[in-house]
């Protein structure tokens, strides 16, 4: 059976799993099922369990979970739910994953004047070899970053009147800015500073630095290069540009730093990067020049609030600067790079 | 100008004290959330708590993007539905999540010896962590973490 889906298509196990040769079934582990479970997963199939094995992807192994999603697959296609994938499992699967580009045809040399004798037939091109990709819910082939919706904001810039006690506020506040970077951290003033700078360009943030400083920030740089080298080295031979799916965010604790905590506060990171692929099997060599990317907006606007000897500071009198036009609301922006090298296990 | 001197002598007060990192301006201990609490977590993190889940503990850091932890116990014959009832339906839920685990471990009064966790960005723009403990078969103890981005 030919498969269609750009995820089945030219995977041997599962084409030869579509005419019963044999179906998978319980006990089989490999590529070919983690390629099935994300499938599965992708028609929202859930595999929990599954998955914490894999350590976020697949983890290939044809278990219980892996049964259960298939009874409930073969159910809702009103397929004899025996939990085994077989020819009608794989086709009904196969006909709902999003379909395969087009084989493009060899190009073919152009004919030259038409000679005495009918020339001979050039020898047929083999047909190009689709290998498939790895399937996965955290990144892909490909250059697109991830959509990232930001926070909504204190609302329209300038859209009141500029009070004359908030222009007192803020010169306030500038004036012990300077000093304040002693208790606080240089960024966290840096930060403020340029909002009340009031120019609403973006800035761009020590992320080298932010890492390095904030534990839970340098876990989570950890956390997505052990993912993205999982991605990696199931890639076959060859070299991709890699791309986190969707953004993930993290969040300097205070505890962690106050520095960070005022300076970015909750943020999203995502990944990307160029992949090279040399050999298969254990102990290929793979190649990651990666770029580890941080955006966050520069805002106030929690509706929080605390108050110190009767003195009360809210994160509605900072957005209310931005509100009246004196202060401005900016992207925070970031990125370094890394070149990793290693072996696949 | 005295006015303004000692507006300006406030406001250095207020920043020195808020940015130097007392617990007692801009954080809470752990305590059993109050109705208005519980009732405002549920509505910033678009969740319910089902009825069998006991509310153990809360604590909140207040900034310019705030977080809120919340941790409760339920049976664990429950969870599976109080997440598909929730955005965290949405999410992936991994084990050995060393960032989650280290932004619960403060939270927790014993390491779990098996769990799962994962993460929900809100359409509200805030996000949704969660770290589920299932080291004992029969009740599961549901750590939230609710922030601003």
């Amino acid at each position: 059976m030919i498969l269609k889906s750009a995820a089945f298509r030219g995977n041997n196990r599962l084409a030869a799993a579509a005419d019963n040769k044999p179906p998978m079934a319980m006990g089989e582990r490999g590529h070919a099922v983690a390629v099935l479970q994300a499938a599965l997963m992708m028609r929202n199939y859930k595999l929990p369990l599954t998955i914490a094995k894999g350590h976020g992807t697949p983890d290939g192994v044809f278990g219980e979970e892996t049964q259960a999603a298939v009874r409930a697959f073969q159910t809702d296609q009103t397929l004899k739910p025996d939990g085994i994938a077989g020819h009608k499992t794989i086709a009904a699967l196969d006909a709902l994953l999003p379909a395969a580009g087009p084989i493009k045809p060899p190009t073919l040399p152009k004919p030259g004047p038409p000679p005495p004798t009918p020339p001979p037939t050039p020898p047929a091109a083999p047909a190009p070899k689709i290998v498939p990709m790895p399937l996965s819910v955290d990144y892909k082939i490909g250059t697109d970053d991830p959509k990232i919706t930001p926070d909504k904001g204190a609302g329209l810039w300038n859209s009141k009147p500029t009070e004359i006690l908030m222009r007192v506020k803020k010169l306030g506040i500038i004036e012990i800015l300077g000093p304040a970077y002693v208790l606080i951290g240089d960024d966290a003033v840096k930060h403020m500073v340029h909002y009340l700078n009031n120019t609403g360009s973006a800035l761009t943030i020590d992320l080298e630095g932010m890492v390095a400083e904030v534990p839970s920030s340098k876990i989570l740089f950890e956390r997505e290069v052990q993912r993205i080298k999982l991605y990696v080295q199931q890639l076959p031979p060859g070299t991709f540009d890699v791309t986190s799916t969707h953004a993930v965010n993290g969040y300097n604790r205070k505890g962690e730093s106050t520095n960070w905590f005022f300076a970015v506060g909750g943020y999203s990171v995502w990944t990307k990067g160029k992949a090279t692929i040399v050999g298969t099997g254990s102990g290929h060599d793979c190649k990651l020049e990666l770029e580890y990317k941080f955006y966050d907006r520069y805002n106030w606007d929690g509706g929080k609030h605390v108050t110190i000897a009767g003195i009360e500071i809210t994160d509605e009198a900072m957005g209310e600067f931005h509100r009246q036009g004196i202060a401005k609301e900016y992207d925070e922006i970031g990125s370094f790079k890394r070149t990793l090298t290693w072996k696949a296990p | 100008m005295v006015a303004y001197g000692r507006q300006r002598l406030s406001w250095c007060l207020v920043l020195s004290l808020l940015f130097a990192g007392c617990d007692k301006v801009s954080s809470t201990p752990l305590k059993a959330p109050t109705a208005e609490q519980r009732a405002e977590f549920e509505r910033d993190a678009t969740i319910s708590f089902p009825n069998s889940a006991k509310l153990v503990s809360w604590r909140e850091e207040q900034g310019m993007d705030s977080a809120t932890w919340l941790q409760f116990k339920m049976p664990a014959k429950d969870f599976q539905a109080f997440i598909d009832s929730s955005p965290l339906r949405e999410a992936t839920l991994a084990g050995d999540d060393a960032y989650q685990m280290h932004q619960f471990r403060d939270f927790m009064a014993t390491p779990p010896t098996q769990y799962r966790a994962g993460q929900q960005a809100l359409a509200n723009g805030r996000v949704l962590n969660v770290l589920v403990d299932e080291s004992d078969g029969t009740t599961v103890i549901v750590y939230l973490m609710l922030h601003d981005k």
